[in-house]
């Protein structure tokens, strides 16, 4: 996963950077807060981000709470790193909007475990969004299908929104996620088919 | 190899290292940076605290705080973490005291760091 890790001190930056990569991520860098909202608001921006919480420029709550103010599909994990440790600290880093906090200087398994973490809750707010938006098409098709649909009295063909008149199956077959495949009735079949052969086998003789 | 963490100024290498998973040549990089830039972190905490500026002295102090984090809780980091608060409470009266044992703890960290990073240091590729 693309992380970005935002520290003013280059040791910390070289220390994330080498560990993560280690640990399959692909990691982006940067030095102070603008640069890192720059990066976050970004294409392509990573959804995973370590945030030191003093640094020049915007600090890591003030980029965080800039990132809650925008909407996305998938929200950005953050994860505050300082050397603060008081309770007030933490507590005021997560209501920042912080996902998660780690005070330096941090222990290698407890920070991989963290953003291991990090990486599921992004790969759930992944599938989520996308099951929502297969949801929202969904709930669209079944829209089409509602209300009044003008049918015509002899050959049942249907008029779409652009005043063309389409037969049954195919506008069912656009406005939902179904196909057809044809068959006669038992009805019919004594009505049209039976007839037919008759005739057929009149017009022979 | 000494293995206090706090309290004498001795780093505890068996700890820095399992801080960096293992990783012997990460820990020789580290240490070459933290000698390299400790000079200027100083110049500017010592600047921050003539010119009486405590925002200065808290960011560069905390700077400071969290580059010799990376080697533990040690005493420097103590004394250097001490004067970020001084900053960030707007109070130096203290500064120049602290500032002054930040330099003595510093010393000790220098020296076994130097020590420390040794056999990392020949796992570095040689220069040129």
């Amino acid at each position: 996963m693309k992380i970005l890790v935002a520290d003013d001190d280059r040791i910390i930056r070289r220390m994330l950077e080498v560990m993560l990569s280690e640990w399959g991520h692909e990691v982006v860098l940067a030095a102070n807060g603008n640069h890192a909202w720059d990066i976050l608001h970004g294409e392509a921006a990573p959804k995973l981000a370590l945030l030191d919480w003093l640094m020049p420029g915007l600090n890591g709550p003030e980029v965080c709470q800039r990132l809650r103010g925008i909407t996305t599909k998938v929200p950005t994990y953050v994860i505050l790193l300082t050397v603060k440790d008081s309770r007030q600290d933490i507590v005021a880093g997560l209501r920042g909007g912080a996902d998660d906090y780690i005070t330096k200087p941090f222990d290698h398994d407890e920070l991989q475990a963290r953003i291991n973490t990090g990486v599921r809750m992004v790969g759930l707010q992944r599938d989520l969004a996308n099951q929502i938006s297969e949801l929202q098409k969904s709930l669209e098709r079944v829209q089409q299908l509602q209300g009044l649909l003008p049918i015509c009295a002899y050959c049942k063909k249907i008029r779409d929104g652009h005043d063309y008149w389409q037969a049954v199956e195919t506008y069912i077959a656009a406005h939902a996620d179904v196909s057809f495949t044809h068959g006669i009735c038992p009805n019919c079949y004594v009505i049209q088919v039976e007839q037919e052969l008759q005739n057929i086998t009149t017009w022979g003789e | 190899m000494r293995t206090r963490d706090e309290g004498t100024g001795v780093v505890d290498r068996a700890s820095v290292l399992a801080r960096l998973g293992g990783n012997e040549r990460l820990l020789g990089e580290l240490v070459e940076m933290f000698l390299e830039d400790a000079p200027q972190s100083m110049a500017a905490i010592r600047e921050a605290i003539r010119q009486e500026n405590a925002n200065q002295l808290h960011l560069t102090a905390h700077c400071f705080c969290s580059a010799i984090g990376s080697f533990g809780k040690t005493p420097a980091f103590e004394a250097a973490r001490h004067l970020e608060a001084l900053g960030q409470d707007g109070d130096l009266t203290r500064a120049e005291e602290l500032f002054a044992l930040l330099e003595q703890t510093l010393r000790q960290m220098e020296s076994v760091l130097v020590q420390m990073a040794a056999p990392a240091q020949t796992l570095l590729p040689a220069e040129g």
